[in-house]
């Protein structure tokens, strides 16, 4: 997917480093707009952050694969960030959340595009999507929203 | 699993804390170790020279055990600096328990030193500075682009979804800080004491915790411990010498400890820590349960760690643990003590609150907790849990003294 015209960045949150050796795919995926996470080849579970050996118990096998992900889940909680690191401090109040996707990993991240002042209006279990804010030509930072999707 | 040979292999003997807590001490972390490490051993009766294992976290540098002892000018044949946040003075009294109980060692001391408060003033100034963290590190990866900011931002996702599952309000949780105040009150000590100790300090009601600035939602200023300045320290010996020392054992029943996750990410129920599991363990090392409990030392860094713990370790059934609060049982006066120092919420918590925990459960059991009319307790039997991290590791102490 094309970037914006301009291709100028307005984040000013904190740039991660990719971590070429782990997490190389993920970044990369970040940059046509994908959500690509590691599975297990052998247990064929996904799971989320990336390392070379799969966590869930009675696998731990270390043979990774990586493939693109839905970009769906469901909310599972958030909360209404009033104090924050530099880079997030004009932003305040905004709404961090746990994101439970559809190949059921847990990411962090952050929900925009919902009223911070209401956290009653937010619901937990709302379907949400994953969205991409353009940093530089090596990543983008994943964000969520909430979607009208059954 | 059981271990039943490690009950009351130990006994706690002596309790201490630096001579000045709280807001601005004027001290370093080394000063409030040591000043709390001088008044347990006094406490005990114990020469710092017969100290052959030395316990230590926080604020002793990279490498606290061996500064600690360098600086203290004692060369102990055991040490462990085991970080696992606030619970590690917990999760060092079960370390200590299995090494008295091998021979290894005879009198464990545990220590705290921390300067929460003052280094926010103070910054990090000169060589003091950078923490050196790998850029690569999956929490710096994935999660501090996000903008969170300590403690609280990561606990109130969890108390959100604990709210939603269980229909429980901010109301409810804010009981936890007010009972919290209500022993503070009694307890000259307290920070949060009157307003000669704190311009803010004296009794609160439901409403103040609501009305307290928003921190990171559902948590308000209220809902969140303190930040000061403490040295705390604790003398733990083997049952053959526990009646050697000026003070009754409080004997070491059970002890346990568990961890889950570090990165919040991967805890995968929210509403729910490993002191499910450590409770479990220690009670079954005691070979006694809930019911057998006099009164609880749960860690208050938030008011939601309280109300959940209290579930964790079979205070309250699910969905309930705010009831303890709500119901008067917690209060002073109540018919099962909680945090009767008033809390990491109101007593003081310098940034790793679980040595305060073990000191004022010696205190209750040792009938030494001073105070106003109503502070001392007729508890001859405690839990204690610790929670470090964010909801991340725990560890939990049952303890008793001979009625």
């Amino acid at each position: 997917m094309p970037k914006d015209e301009t291709s100028t960045s307005n984040y000013t949150g904190p740039i991660p480093d990719p971590d070429i050796l782990t997490a190389k795919e993920f970044w990369e995926g970040t940059q046509n707009q994908n959500l690509v996470l590691p599975k297990c080849k052998s247990c064929k579970e996904f799971f989320f952050y990336p390392r070379i050996i799969c966590p869930k118990k009675g696998c731990h096998k270390t043979d990774i694969i990586w493939e693109v992900a839905s970009g769906k889940g469901y909310l599972y909680t958030f909360a209404i960030q009033h104090v924050a690191i530099d880079g997030w401090k004009e932003k305040l109040p905004f709404v961090t959340a746990f994101i439970d996707t559809d190949e059921k990993v847990r990411m962090l991240s952050v929900l925009k595009n919902v009223d911070a002042s209401q956290p009653q209006s937010i619901i937990i279990g709302s379907r949400v999507e994953v969205k991409f804010e353009y940093v530089n030509d090596d990543i983008s930072i994943p964000y969520w929203e909430i979607i009208n999707d059954k | 699993m059981t271990n039943n040979k490690l009950r009351r292999a130990a006994a706690i003997v002596g309790v201490g804390e630096s001579d000045k807590f709280g807001f601005d001490t004027n001290k370093t972390s080394l000063m409030l170790h040591t000043e709390a490490i001088i008044s347990a051993t006094n406490d005990a009766g114990l020469d710092i020279d017969e100290i052959d294992g030395l316990f230590i976290t926080g604020g002793a540098g990279r490498f606290p055990a061996i500064a600690m002892a360098e600086y203290l000018g004692i060369r102990p044949k055991y040490v462990d600096n085991t970080y696992v946040g606030g619970a590690g003075f917990i999760v060092f009294v079960n370390h200590a328990v299995a090494a008295i109980n091998a021979g290894i060692i005879d009198t464990a001391v545990i220590s705290h030193g921390e300067v929460g408060h003052s280094i926010r003033q103070r910054g990090n100034k000169g060589t003091g500075g950078g923490f050196n963290y790998d850029p690569w590190d999956p929490s710096m990866q994935f999660e501090q682009i996000y903008g969170l900011w300590g403690a609280p931002a990561y606990y109130a996702h969890a108390m959100n979804r604990y709210m939603y599952e269980f229909n429980v309000s901010k109301e409810d949780f804010a009981q936890i800080a007010v009972v919290a105040r209500e022993w503070a009150t009694l307890n000259p000590k307290a920070v949060m004491h009157s307003k000669e100790t704190h311009p803010f300090g004296g009794p609160i009601d439901i409403k103040t915790v609501l009305d307290s600035r928003p921190i990171a939602w559902p948590l308000n200023l209220l809902d969140c411990c303190l930040v000061t300045d403490h040295g705390g320290a604790v003398v733990i010996t083997s049952k053959d010498r526990a009646n050697d020392f000026k003070n009754i054992p409080v004997w070491i029943d059970g002890s346990a400890e568990a961890i889950s996750h570090i990165n919040m990410s991967q805890m995968q129920d929210m509403t729910e820590t490993s002191a499910k599991e450590s409770s479990k363990r220690a009670y079954a090392m005691a070979g006694l349960g809930p019911a057998d409990m006099e009164m609880a030392m749960l860690y208050d860094s938030f008011t939601y760690t309280a109300g959940v713990t209290a579930e964790m370790v079979g205070l309250a059934p699910r969905g309930q643990g705010t009831d303890l609060w709500k119901n008067g049982a917690a209060s002073p006066g109540g018919k099962f003590p909680i945090n009767t120092n008033g809390g990491g919420l109101s007593y003081s918590h310098s940034g790793m609150y679980g040595i305060l925990l073990l000191i004022e459960a010696q205190r209750q059991l040792a009938q030494k907790a001073i105070g106003l009319p109503g502070r001392q307790t007729n508890a001859k039997s405690a839990i204690i849990n610790g929670t470090g991290g964010p909801l991340a590791s725990t560890g939990t102490i049952i303890v008793s003294v001979d009625k």
